[in-house]
C-alpha cells in the first residue's frame, strides 16, 4: 500500500473499499517502527488498532457521513507528547515525567477521536516545549527527515518530522513562540498556530498559559484546515477559549485577489535573512502579485524587542507553571529521597531531573518575578508586548488584509550547533514571537528548498480569528505557487 | 551588568526549589548573564504610561455560562484514578515525607 498524501485521498479509498482501517492503521504502524527521526517517544499501537476495529464496525454499518460526523476517519496521527491521553504515558520529553501515565484526556485528543483519528503515539519535542530545534528532549534529539545531520526545529520537531517523513498523515503540536511553524519550515509541511483562545488548552502541560495554543501540522493545508475545524471552538474546560463560532473553510470559493493588500514588514527582512529564505519571499511575492494582490511596505517597529520581551514573559509564566512538579502527585520520586529530612531537600532532588534548558528557565523566570527585578523585568516585558501587539493592530488598521514574512532566518541548521549558545537558539524565534504575544493566527507553508535541499517555510499572519482566511490564500499558493 | 543580579542565582535556586552543582552555576551564570544582557534592550523602548498586556484578549468578558467543573471531579470514583499516579500513597491519601 503506497502511502496517502491527503485525508481526503485515504478516506476516497475507505469509501471504495480499496483498503480497510486496519490495513491502514498497520501499515502506518509498521512505518512509525521503522521511523528514522527519532520522532516517537511512545507508540500506541494495540489503542490504535482497538479503535480502528470499533471505527471499522461503524463504517460497516453504513450510512454514516463522513464528512459531517467524522471528519477524520481513519486518519492515522501522532500528537505531541505534552497532550494527556488516558492511560497512555506522556512524558513532555522530561524525565521528571518519565512514569507519568494521565488519569484525563486533553480535549483536542477527545476531539479528534471522537472525529475518527487513530493516534498512533505521543511525538518527541523539547523538553517541556522548551526549545527551538528539538535537541532539549530529554531521552534522544528529534532528526530531520531528510537530513538526518540536522535538526528538525522546535519544540514540535517530532510533530513535524514524522509527517514528513510519513509515519502519520497529520499530527497535534504547540506553539508558545513558534513551536509549530519552525519546525513546520524546517520539515518542509504545513503548520497552524491558531489565534489564542481558539483551541482548547485544557490537557497540554502548561508552559506559558498566555502564549500556549495548540495546532495542527500536515503535509497540505486542506488537511490541516481539516483537523484545525475539529479542535476549534470553546472548551468549558478551559475559561480562555474563545466562544466565537468557527467558520466554514471553504476552498471553492474564490479569493478576490484584486481587492487583497498583503503587507511586508520591513523589519522581517533583516541581515541575519539567508539568501535562500530571500528568494523564496521573492518568488512568493511574485506569485501574490501575478495574482493581482497588492503589495505594501509596512513597519512593524517594536519587532526588535520582541524576543527579549517573549522570553522574559515566556521564562516568567513557566518558573510558575513549573512550580506544580514536586514529586508528590505524580511524576517521579527518586529512591533518594526516602531518607532525607526534609522537604525542601525532597523538592530538590525530585527537581534534579528537569534537564538544563528547563532549569536556567525556571532560574531566569524565577529571577524576573522576584521582588525588586519584577518591575524591570517582567512588567516591562508586559508592556513592551502591548506596544507589539498594537504594531499588528495599526497594520490591520490600514486595510492590509495579511502579513507574508519569513517563518525563520534560516534552513534547519545542524545538530549541536546552537545548543552551546542559548541566546543564539533563542534568535531562531525572531520571526514568530511577535504574532504570539499579539495572540494572533500565524501559519507556516513550504515555499521551496536552499542549494542543499533543505525546505525554506514562509509565514502569513492575520486578524484574530480569521484562520480561515489565511488557510484559503495559503491553499491557492500551495496549488499554484512555488515549486507548482 | 549588575555583579548583585548574577551573585543572586544561588538564591533563585533555593526560591525555585532546584539543587545546582557547581558545574551547572558556572554554567547557567555565564547563559543568564548573556541573556540578561541581551534583554537590556528593552531599555530602548518607551513605556512610560503603557499599560502592562498580561493576556493578548483582555477586552473579551468572561463567559457567563457556568463551567462544568473538571471531567475528573465530576465522578468520586476517580479519586482512585488520581491517586493510581502518585509515586507513593497512604490508604486514600499521598505519602509525604516528614515536613516537621
Amino acid at each position: 500500500m503506497s502511502a496517502y498524501s491527503s485525508i481526503s485521498q485515504l478516506q476516497q479509498a475507505y469509501r471504495q473499499k480499496k483498503v480497510t482501517l486496519l490495513e491502514v492503521v498497520d501499515t502506518y504502524l509498521q512505518k512509525v517502527q521503522a521511523d528514522k527521526t527519532q520522532s516517537y517517544l511512545t507508540i500506541c499501537d494495540e489503542r490504535a488498532r482497538a479503535k480502528a476495529k470499533k471505527l471499522a464496525q461503524v463504517l460497516d454499518q453504513g450510512a454514516i457521513d463522513i464528512d459531517e460526523r467524522y471528519p477524520l476517519l481513519g486518519v492515522p496521527m501522532g500528537v505531541k507528547d505534552n497532550l494527556v491521553l488516558e492511560g497512555v504515558r506522556t512524558t513532555c520529553a522530561s524525565r521528571i515525567l518519565e512514569n507519568y501515565v494521565p488519569p484525563y484526556t486533553a480535549t483536542v485528543l477527545d476531539r479528534i477521536e471522537k472525529a475518527g483519528a487513530l493516534i498512533l503515539g505521543k511525538l518527541n519535542m523539547d523538553e517541556f516545549a522548551m526549545g527551538s530545534s528539538s535537541e532539549n528532549s530529554a531521552f534522544r534529539p528529534v532528526l530531520h527527515p531528510t537530513h538526518p545531520d540536522r535538526v528538525a526545529g522546535g519544540s514540535s520537531g517530532g510533530s513535524a518530522a514524522a509527517v514528513r517523513a510519513g509515519s502519520c498523515l497529520v499530527s497535534l503540536g504547540s506553539d508558545t513562540g513558534g513551536s509549530i511553524r519552525l519546525p513546520a519550515s524546517f520539515c518542509g509541511v504545513v503548520g497552524l498556530k491558531p489565534t489564542y483562545g481558539r483551541v482548547s488548552r485544557y490537557g497540554l502541560v502548561a508552559f506559558a498559559s498566555s502564549l500556549d495554543q495548540v495546532g495542527p501540522l500536515g503535509q497540505n493545508v486542506e488537511d490541516v484546515a481539516r483537523v484545525f475545524k475539529v479542535i476549534a471552538g470553546k472548551d468549558p474546560l478551559d475559561s480562555t477559549s474563545v466562544s466565537l463560532p468557527v467558520p466554514e473553510i471553504n476552498f471553492q470559493e474564490k479569493i478576490q485577489w484584486k481587492k487583497i493588500r498583503i503587507g511586508l514588514p520591513k523589519e522581517y527582512l533583516s541581515d541575519a535573512v539567508s539568501p535562500a529564505v530571500r528568494q523564496a519571499m521573492e518568488a512568493a511575492k511574485k506569485f501574490f502579485e501575478k495574482q493581482g494582490a497588492q503589495f505594501q511596505e509596512v513597519s512593524l517597529p517594536h519587532t526588535r524587542f520582541a524576543v527579549a520581551t517573549y522570553y522574559l514573559i515566556a521564562v516568567s509564566e513557566a518558573s510558575s507553571n513549573l512550580a506544580r512538579f514536586d514529586g508528590i502527585r505524580y511524576g517521579v520520586r527518586p529512591k533518594e529521597t526516602e531518607r532525607l529530612a526534609s522537604l525542601e531537600e525532597f523538592y530538590k532532588k525530585v527537581r534534579s531531573y528537569f534537564g538544563t534548558e528547563v532549569k536556567r528557565r525556571i532560574l531566569l523566570g524565577t529571577f524576573a518575578l522576584s521582588s525588586g527585578y519584577a518591575d524591570a523585568y517582567y512588567l516591562k516585558a508586559c508592556q513592551v508586548r502591548r506596544l507589539i501587539q498594537q504594531d499588528f493592530l495599526k497594520v490591520f488598521d490600514q486595510k492590509i488584509d495579511f502579513l507574508l514574512t519569513p517563518t525563520a532566518p534560516q534552513t534547519a541548521f545542524k545538530l549541536g550547533e546552537k545548543t552551546r549558545d542559548p541566546l543564539q537558539m533563542y534568535l531562531m524565534d525572531e520571526f514568530t514571537v511577535p504574532a504570539s504575544l499579539a495572540g494572533i493566527p500565524a501559519l507556516s507553508l513550504p515555499a521551496g528548498e536552499d542549494k542543499e535541499g533543505l525546505p525554506v517555510g514562509i509565514q502569513l499572519l492575520g486578524r484574530s480569528f480569521e484562520e480561515d482566511f489565511l488557510l484559503r490564500v495559503a491553499q491557492a499558493f500551495e496549488k499554484e505557487g512555488v515549486g507548482n | 551588568m549588575d555583579q548583585n543580579v548574577i551573585q543572586s542565582m544561588q538564591s533563585m535556586a533555593e526560591l525555585a526549589r532546584l539543587e545546582l552543582t557547581s558545574a551547572e552555576i558556572k554554567q547557567l551564570q555565564a547563559d543568564i548573564k548573556n541573556i540578561l544582557e541581551y534583554v537590556e534592550l528593552l531599555n530602548e523602548a518607551s513605556v512610560s504610561n503603557v499599560e502592562p498586556l498580561m493576556h493578548p484578549f483582555e477586552g473579551l468578558q468572561n463567559s457567563k455560562t457556568p463551567d462544568r467543573p473538571d471531567s475528573l471531579a465530576q465522578d468520586s470514583n476517580n479519586a482512585q484514578k488520581v491517586l493510581a499516579c502518585a509515586p507513593d500513597v497512604l490508604q486514600d491519601g499521598y505519602k509525604v515525607p516528614p515536613i516537621l
